[in-house]
């Protein structure tokens, strides 16, 4: 049976209207379907199909003819045929002004990502966890007293507070903000430093295993104020899931009295629970149960020997650092006699810091931060002697972005450092993943091939599932002439031999 | 592993771009900082989004939208102004923008009252004119208190031929009128200019070049706008600045009947070769066709949709449906754009002026930016900041008018119709775009701008006072 329907004035161009039938032809029964402008020409040939138009049709009319076997599949082909004009039948382009706009009834999401202005972080953060979705913030200046509001209210219903300023995640797969794709595996991390959970995730992987999920807390969860409330509930999540057999924590060194509470809660873990509280010592420990580590990569390799991986082999030996350290300062001219670490990871300044601190007896470490193992420079723009940089601290961030996400700045700072004719070292370590600069190594890697007449020192941290193809970058900085090591830990261990050695000449 | 994380991205867009790398489902929220709303102004929008008030407003403001949507314009006649034009009968001249009086008027209006009078005989100098309008005998009105539309100076007497198109799902009869040819351009309508030269072309106008296209407009019975317009907008016009491929659908439309006429070959040469010279020749029919369907509206109980937008130089004034043709002003802003040439500077700008913009009432022009990224690439901007541009319209309009699918959006439909409600509440102005006057009259470049938070402030105030009772 036919059926013909008119829309008056009705204009859809006749190409829209052209990729119609096949589509409606799918649908069994139909034999003809054509839409069309009832122009003169287009009249003749419905008719020539045998159907009837009413007589006051006229061009500026859609005509949609149907034939099929039933009344009710011709009903039904025209529907399509509607939807398909109307755009009914694609996912429609939505753009949200604001998160209220989400019916997550309609269209579910499990977490909201923010990194708006700090000050206005909180107020959507709230409505987030209110729509039921878990969070993720990126933002700093958010107040400590909103955080905690915020932890509360997430506690109360369920739901997990990343951040403010988290760094990376990875859950169930999807690397957000800064972190790396690091591949599957069976060791949860939960962290409350972005770049050491990075590090530590990332060591993972280059010993052949992977992680199940990382779950950045924030800096500040560890302090009194908050009390550990993500990092409760993060080992909560990772006691809980199968996938994980391994759970790892790491931090700077924070409250000591909520370091205790978190070790208290760790204890209570059926599965094995490495800690790295980066900073502290064996005293920290005593009365836990926990496998308490001094490093990222200590940390590391004793959640992959737990989890059953092979950690021999991993990186060089104590002997093999000397070595290399005594042969390349060897080769450098009398004059070049300083170390330059030029930081992108504010952990990783901080653990090279500290290895310094204790390994360079009597050297003084000049540096932008102000902590007890460094002297702050005068000038956070001018180095001297061996000097120790973070340039994604506040003193540089303040002028320019962070050079995890655009290395412009750190560039620029690795130029002027080579144009010193004191140096002799220079450590710059990367960090990959999907949400950080595109490219944060060749233009790094051009400039060290460039200077063959100074020594380089590098880790890259990253993933091999990165989309900066991490070994492709790393055979660049080979042959640029860069000694690249497997973890910041050993770059530093370098590094301090090699201001040694520097020292001893 | 377990299912992937579906996640909802506020903030930084390469944190979206990142997710979207990892196959995520992911939603950007295109935020913008929250907009300081007075208390007053709070208030006033918690009446008219909420309750029975609301869904009265929801349902008018969708009419409104439809009569747009629904719209059947065609070109059915040429007539002189003094006849069609409600109210514009001896000694008065309309002009475009805002009511406002002569000492108040921006120069190019001044001198454009006293070419009105020059024209039409009723001074013999410019002293006599200015005589003339100092004694308060020539009567001024907006061009869009009228069913005209007043483009640039929007200078209009009863003797200007005009372009009639006619809403046949309305009935409305708007009249615009055609830009004075390839010398003139602008000339007295547009610019506000008098000449021997201009007062003989627009005389040879009426008489001469467009009774051939009144002939074909009638033997087509009628011309139908709409199509044309939306094949343009296929093709790279957004029917305000760019005007490109319509003008070439137009002429494609007549050329046979022109040839067709039973009349004099020189002139149906003539004709045609005015038409075919003529920048931007169906402008004019784009602003009548939106003038007509917006009239449709005018005192369209409940509706907060804009029937009006325009400026003369000094203020820019909005109209809502509901409030019928009361203004609501504020200083009329500058144009921001490029220059024709490098000589021109800001200083050389005088504010907003003209009614033309009557066609983003209509969902043209700025609101259709992402179908003509050529007009917006002139202020610099790539083809996805053309797309933005509908997409934030989108944000502040009633829906969409499935007239106009476009090819940058994968087909999605451009928005229509203009809800003062959501301008408040989002803090997002409609774009305009337009040509830049310069203080000694002449266009001297293209752009944008955004129509003053002021007005829908007032116009909100007015609308909230009327229904105020009927708010819960």
């Amino acid at each position: 049976m036919q059926k013909v329907i008119v829309e008056k004035k009705r204009y859809v161009d006749s190409v829209s209207l052209m990729g119609i039938s096949d589509k409606v032809l799918t649908l069994a029964g139909v034999s003809n379907v054509e839409a069309m402008m009832a122009t003169p020409a287009n009249q003749a040939l419905l008719k020539e199909l045998s159907y009837t138009l009413p007589e006051d049709v006229t061009s500026n009319d859609l005509v949609i003819a149907v034939t099929a076997d039933t009344e009710e599949i011709c009903g039904a082909a025209i529907e399509m045929v509607k939807n398909i004009i109307d755009r009914k039948d694609v996912d429609d382009y939505t753009s949200y002004n604001n998160l209220t706009e989400i019916n997550l009834q309609e269209d579910p999401y499990d977490l909201c990502q923010i990194s708006l202005p700090g000050e206005y972080a909180a107020a959507e953060a709230k409505k987030a966890l209110h729509m039921g979705m878990d969070l993720f913030i990126f933002s700093d200046n958010v107040t400590i007293e909103e955080e905690l509001e915020l932890k509360q209210l997430g506690k109360s219903l369920g739901k997990l507070v990343m951040g403010p300023d988290a760094g990376v995640a990875l859950l169930n797969g999807v690397a957000l903000a800064a972190g790396s794709i690091i591949k599957d595996g069976p060791i949860g991390i939960v962290a409350a430093s972005g770049s050491g959970a990075q590090e530590v995730g990332c060591i993972i992987e280059k010993c052949g295993l992977g992680v199940s999920n990382l779950i950045g807390t924030g800096g500040r969860d560890l302090y009194p104020q908050i009390g550990g409330i993500t990092m409760i509930e993060g080992i909560k999540r990772m006691e809980a899931d199968p996938n994980t057999k391994v759970i790892v924590l790491v931090s700077k060194l924070a409250d000591l009295g909520v370091m205790d509470k978190v070790l208290d809660v760790a204890d209570n873990c059926t599965k094995p629970v490495v800690v790295v509280f980066l900073g502290s010592n064996e005293k920290l420990f005593e009365g836990h149960k926990v496998h308490a580590t001094f490093s990222l990569e200590a940390c590391a390799l004793k959640a992959v020997e737990l989890a059953g991986g092979n950690v021999s082999n991993f990186g060089m030996n104590d002997e093999q650092i000397a070595a290399l350290a005594k042969e390349s300062v060897a080769k450098l001219d009398a004059g070049r006699k300083y170390f330059r670490g030029l930081y992108c990871g504010g952990t990783f300044t901080e653990e090279a810091l500290q290895y310094f601190s204790a390994h360079n007896q009597g050297v003084q470490l000049n540096s932008n931060l102000s902590n007890r193992f460094c002297t702050k420079l005068a000038d956070s723009e001018k180095s001297e002697g061996h000097a120790i940089l973070d340039l994604g601290a506040e003193d540089f961030t303040a002028k320019a972005p962070h050079p995890v996400f655009d290395p412009s700045l750190r560039l620029a700072r690795l130029r002027q450092e080579l144009a010193d004719e004191e140096v002799g070292v220079v450590l710059v370590d990367f960090i990959t993943g999907p949400g950080v600069a595109a490219d944060p190594i060749t233009a790094f890697a051009k400039e060290c091939a460039k200077h063959p007449e100074i020594v380089f020192i590098s880790s890259i941290c990253g993933s091999q599932e990165d989309p900066q193809n991490v070994a492709e970058k790393e055979k660049l900085l080979i042959e640029a002439g860069v000694i690249v090591v497997k973890s910041n830990y050993q770059s530093a261990k370098l590094a301090s031999a090699m201001m040694n050695e520097l020292d001893r000449r | 592993m377990a299912e992937k994380l579906r996640i909802v991205n506020l903030g930084i867009s390469s944190f979206y771009d990142a997710l979207v790398n990892q196959d995520c489902k992911v939603a950007q929220i295109d935020w913008h900082p929250p907009v300081k709303l007075s208390e007053e102004l709070q208030e006033q929008l918690l009446k008219v989004t909420t309750g029975a008030l609301a869904a009265k407003i929801d349902e008018a403001n969708e009419a409104a939208a439809d009569m747009v949507i629904q719209a059947d314009p065609v070109w059915i006649d040429v007539k002189p102004a003094g006849e069609v034009i409600e109210g514009l009968d001896d000694y008065t001249v309309t002009h475009s923008g805002p009511p406002i009086s002569f000492e108040d008027m921006v120069m190019l209006h001044q001198r454009g009252m006293v070419s009105a009078c020059l024209f039409e005989g009723w001074a013999k100098t410019e002293e006599e004119a200015l005589e003339l309008i100092h004694s308060g005998k020539i009567k001024m009105i907006s061009a869009l208190d009228t069913n005209t539309v007043g483009a640039g100076t929007g200078i209009i007497t009863k003797s200007v031929a005009m372009i009639i198109i006619k809403d046949r799902n309305n009935g409305k009869i708007a009249a615009t009128f055609p830009a004075e040819g390839i010398v003139y351009q602008g000339g007295f309508c547009g610019w506000g200019l008098y000449s021997e030269g201009i007062a003989e072309n627009l005389r040879h106008m009426k008489e001469y070049l467009l009774p051939p296209m009144a002939e074909v407009a009638k033997a087509k019975g009628g011309l139908p706008i709409k199509p044309i317009l939306a094949e343009s907008m296929v093709m790279g016009d957004e029917n305000h600045t760019r005007q490109s491929a319509a003008d070439l659908l137009f002429e494609h439309q007549i050329t046979m009947d022109m040839m067709k006429l039973d009349m004099p070959r020189d002139q149906v040469m003539a004709s045609m070769q005015y038409i075919v010279e003529t920048p931007r020749f169906f402008h004019c029919f784009g602003q009548g066709a939106s003038r007509a369907a917006m009239l449709g509206n005018v005192g369209r109980e409940y509706s907060t949709v804009v029937t009006a937008v325009c400026g003369n130089g000094v203020e820019f004034g909005i109209k809502i449906a509901a409030m019928g043709d009361q203004w609501f002003t504020a200083p009329a802003p500058m144009m921001e754009g490029r220059y024709t040439s490098s000589k021109y500077t800001i200083d050389d700008q005088i504010p907003w002026c003209g009614d033309s913009c009557v066609v983003e009432c209509a969902g043209l022009g700025g609101l259709a930016a992402a179908a003509s990224p050529i007009v917006c690439n002139l202020r610099g901007m790539k083809l996805k900041d053309a797309i933005a541009q509908t997409r934030e319209m989108e944000k502040i309009c009633v829906k969409k008018n499935y007239n106009y699918p476009i090819p940058n959006m994968d087909f999605d439909f451009l928005p229509v119709g203009i809800d003062i409600r959501k301008v408040l509440q989002t803090g997002i102005s409609p774009v305009i775009h337009g040509g830049m006057f310069n203080k000694e009259g002449g266009l001297i470049g293209a752009g944008m701008a955004r129509i003053p938070m002021e007005c829908f402030e007032k116009a909100m105030a007015a609308f909230v006072a009327k229904y105020e009772k009927e708010a819960v």
